[in-house]
């Protein structure tokens, strides 16, 4: 294990900190962004179908 | 300007966005995870900095795009402004938040490499520092104006004007290690006579922040089109209730 993950020394938090930040956070916004699309999409589509039976 | 109103048309442009997207978003988690595997396994240590020169793979690229973004959103605001584009407002607005997040990661990382290169998490007689800070002031504060204006018309016209506005800090940002005393080292990779970091640093550094490029438009993508549906449904309903006070 310790041989796949390297040892930055006493840098380690400093290091594992700043890229673990960019990664989850950039990971995060993607998500959120793509649930929010989905679900906002859904939504107009689910009103345009209603609307649609409503008017035939 | 003909190719820019080619998508006015929303359908038009939700047809591209919807082909997009998924490939965007799989080619920049792609080379993200190429370039962070380079930037912890593959990058030699530097001279001076030590393994710590690692965090500059996030810190660098945060930087660029936080000013691209920003940079986008002025020019997007500009044409929403000056043309009325239909796209363009919607196009700033979305971009912003993920302006912020490279902002504040930038600042993040920053603190970060700071610490145990200059012995201070912070410090506000650095003029890259305070700019930077004052970007990411300028990015909620924008986000803020367009949640406070219930009319979006309005609240378009006043993002647009701080949106130009705030403009004027970019070029403060990028000359700040130029036109002041500051921590930071002059430019080291966007130079006249060409980078001076070794290739095999630089290049990581280049693929990083292609994929945070292609990042930023994969998510700026969804961000629209969650605008637009959002709008769509927005105008829907407004319709409905109207249909309904009107007496048939």
């Amino acid at each position: 294990m310790s041989g796949l993950i390297p040892e930055f020394g006493k840098y380690a938090p400093f290091i594992w900190g700043a890229l673990g930040a960019g990664v989850v956070s950039m990971i995060a916004l993607a998500l959120a962004s793509w649930l929010s699309m989905a679900r906002q999409e859904r939504a107009a589509e689910e009103m345009r179908k209603a609307r649609r039976g409503r008017d035939s | 300007m003909v190719s820019m109103h080619r998508f006015a048309n929303p359908a038009r442009f939700l047809k591209l966005a919807r082909l997009l997207t998924p490939w965007l978003s799989v080619t920049a988690f792609g080379l993200l995870a190429w370039g962070l595997w380079l930037a912890i396994y593959q990058v030699p240590a530097d001279y001076q900095q030590g393994d710590t020169v690692r965090i500059m793979y996030v810190h660098v690229p945060s930087a660029w795009m936080a000013m691209f973004a920003y940079g986008f959103i002025a020019v997007a605001s500009l044409v929403s402004f000056v043309w009325r584009h239909p796209l363009a407002d919607v196009a700033a607005r979305a971009a912003a938040p993920i302006g912020a997040l490279f902002t504040a990661l930038c600042l993040f990382s920053g603190s970060l490499w700071g610490k145990p290169m200059w012995n201070t998490w912070w410090q506000w007689q650095d003029a890259r520092m305070t700019s930077v800070f004052v970007l990411m002031l300028i990015y909620l504060g924008y986000m803020a104006l367009w949640s406070a204006i219930e009319d979006r018309e309005r609240a378009a016209r006043a993002c647009a004007i701080l949106a130009m506005v705030g403009a004027v800090n970019l070029p403060i940002i990028k000359f700040s290690v130029d036109w002041f005393r500051t921590l930071h080292q002059p430019a080291s990779v966007m130079r006249m006579d060409g980078p001076t970091i070794d290739p095999s640093m630089l290049w990581p550094l280049l693929l990083m922040a292609v994929a945070f490029q292609l990042y930023f438009f994969a998510v700026l993508l969804m961000r629209m089109r969650a605008e637009l549906a959002s709008r769509k449904l927005e105008a829907a309903t407004m319709a409905d209730l109207t249909g309904a006070r009107v007496p048939a």
